[in-house]
């Protein structure tokens, strides 16, 4: 069998990113390489930053300082500084972004349908039987019943809002997911559903993702490398297997000795 | 080629910053060697180190000083100072691991979990069920749980389920902690089997196997982790 080396070019390259908000730090001096196909997860107690940075590296905050380099189908762009048009195309059409709050990421009174249908139709699909189809087909990727094509995600259950708005990034196959807290909302048994969902369509979609969480078992189970944050700073990075098997920071020690075994 | 790994000097203290910041020492100026084909049994006492090699070699444990050389299709690689991206590359190709115990993913089918290192390097499913099915059958997992998440397996089962995991795709290096530890006799000899497969094939192996009679039927060579190493 041919065996490819690893990837030459990352699909983001994230330099040195701050946010201040006035003297008080947002996060400050972060850096990582995320490559196609991998998950990052970023954890952290409350208030840490993790969102922050997450909102910074996904082009819907101008951070202090840094820089975010993204390999584009168009080329390499900083997402910090593309013309304000190059990177909006750019984050319609390759990036997705996954809400804690279905509410930030739904609109809540269009149809399940419609929510999918949009970004495809804002990507200039006008066919509205294809993009029924589309929809009817995520919707069951997305394991939602192809009867609630129609209704408005506030009659959904809390699970399939979040599988919803997975579907809504997807449709347009995006090469980057990022995802706030995604399954912090829901029941143990939902979790693991989304979960497993999520671990099937990064692989079948060879899809990157960027995962905000304070859960170290969902990173365990999805991630392929951590950062770990506290009070605006990474402290500890590295493979998400060694970082939460041999944690070297007294803080990461002691968010992995702070787990309840069931 | 006159070594597969090389691993030199290395050093590795564990440090718990939580508990007192207990320092426990494990690797002084450890030295090993692993030519390719080779097979080699890690002994010593319980505590001494031989899991945590394992880990060390495989990237799970961070190395403290020294190097871990690796070759990889032709480069020497580093492990100790590879980055994630670079270890899981040498994970999916290079360096195979199977663990005592099966990291369980709820919902994920017996026959999936089995596959997936294969599918990770492009494989289809197509041609990789086949060979998951052979493995099965071979290690006597009925069919009918094939299809079933391995969480409510008995431990047998699901280090049975590794075992397949593990040896689905070929690697130049396998690494095996106790791989036969809760398995009965006749489960014992097919996974022994599977090893000197995988040994005629060329694979090195290092493993650490406390029953002596599996020691001897696998290992060409023991490694006694407290004579390779200085701090006792």
């Amino acid at each position: 069998m041919y065996m490819k080396g690893p990837d030459q070019v990352p699909l983001l390259k994230v330099e040195s990113i701050s946010k201040f908000y006035g003297r008080r730090i947002g996060c400050h001096g972060i850096g990582f390489e995320l490559w196609p196909g991998e998950v990052l997860g970023i954890v952290g107690e409350s208030g840490s930053g993790k969102t922050t940075l997450l909102n910074c590296i996904s082009g819907q905050l101008e951070p202090s300082e840094g820089a975010v380099w993204y390999a584009s189908n168009g080329g390499v762009i900083d997402m910090c500084k593309a013309p304000e048009p190059q990177r909006r195309l750019a984050m319609r059409t390759e990036m997705g972004t996954v809400y804690q709050n279905p509410r930030d990421g739904l609109r809540m009174h269009v149809s399940a349908g419609g929510n999918i249908g949009e970004r495809l139709m804002a990507n200039g699909l006008r066919h509205y039987g294809r993009v029924r189809r589309r929809a009817l087909n995520w919707l069951e990727k997305v394991e939602i019943d192809q009867e609630r094509i129609d209704d408005t995600p506030g009659t959904f259950s809390g699970g399939m809002q979040q599988r919803l708005q997975i579907a809504r990034n997807l449709v347009t196959g995006p090469r980057i997911i990022f995802m706030d807290e995604p399954t912090s909302g829901l029941d143990v048994s939902v979790q693991a559903r989304l979960l497993d969902l999520l671990r099937g369509l990064v692989t079948e979609l060879d899809l990157s993702m960027v995962i905000v969480t304070h859960d170290l078992a969902v990173t365990r189970l999805l991630a392929h490398r951590l950062i770990v944050m506290k009070d605006g700073k990474s402290v500890e990075s590295g493979l998400t297997d060694q970082v939460l098997d041999d944690p070297q920071h007294p803080y990461t020690q002691l968010l992995v000795s702070s787990i309840l075994q069931p | 080629m006159k070594w597969m790994i090389d691993v030199d000097n290395l050093n590795k203290n564990f440090f718990l910053h939580t508990q007192g910041e207990a320092k426990i020492p494990v690797f002084r100026d450890f030295h090993m060697k692993i030519k390719p084909g080779e097979s080699v049994a890690l002994v010593g006492p319980s505590g001494v180190g031989k899991s945590t090699l394992l880990r060390l070699l495989y990237g799970n444990y961070k190395t403290g000083s020294g190097r871990i050389l690796v070759r990889n299709n032709g480069d020497v690689v580093n492990m100790a100072g590879a980055d994630p991206h670079m270890i899981l590359h040498i994970r999916k190709w290079t360096i195979g691991y199977v663990s005592q115990f099966l990291r369980v993913i709820p919902r994920v089918p017996a026959i999936q979990v089995v596959m997936e290192p294969l599918k990770v390097r492009g494989v289809s499913e197509k041609e990789a069920r086949p060979r998951a099915e052979e493995l099965l059958t071979r290690l006597r997992i009925p069919e009918r749980l094939w299809s079933l998440s391995p969480t409510t397996f008995s431990g047998g089962e699901q280090q049975r389920i590794n075992i397949a995991r593990g040896f689905i795709a070929t690697y130049p290096v396998m690494l095996l902690d106790e791989p036969t530890a809760s398995l009965d006799p006749v489960n014992s000899g097919t996974v022994v089997e599977i090893i000197k497969e995988a040994l005629s094939q060329g694979t090195s192996t290092i493993g650490i196997f406390h029953d002596k009679d599996i020691r001897n039927r696998l290992a060409s060579r023991c490694v006694d982790i407290q004579l390779c190493n200085n701090h006792t």
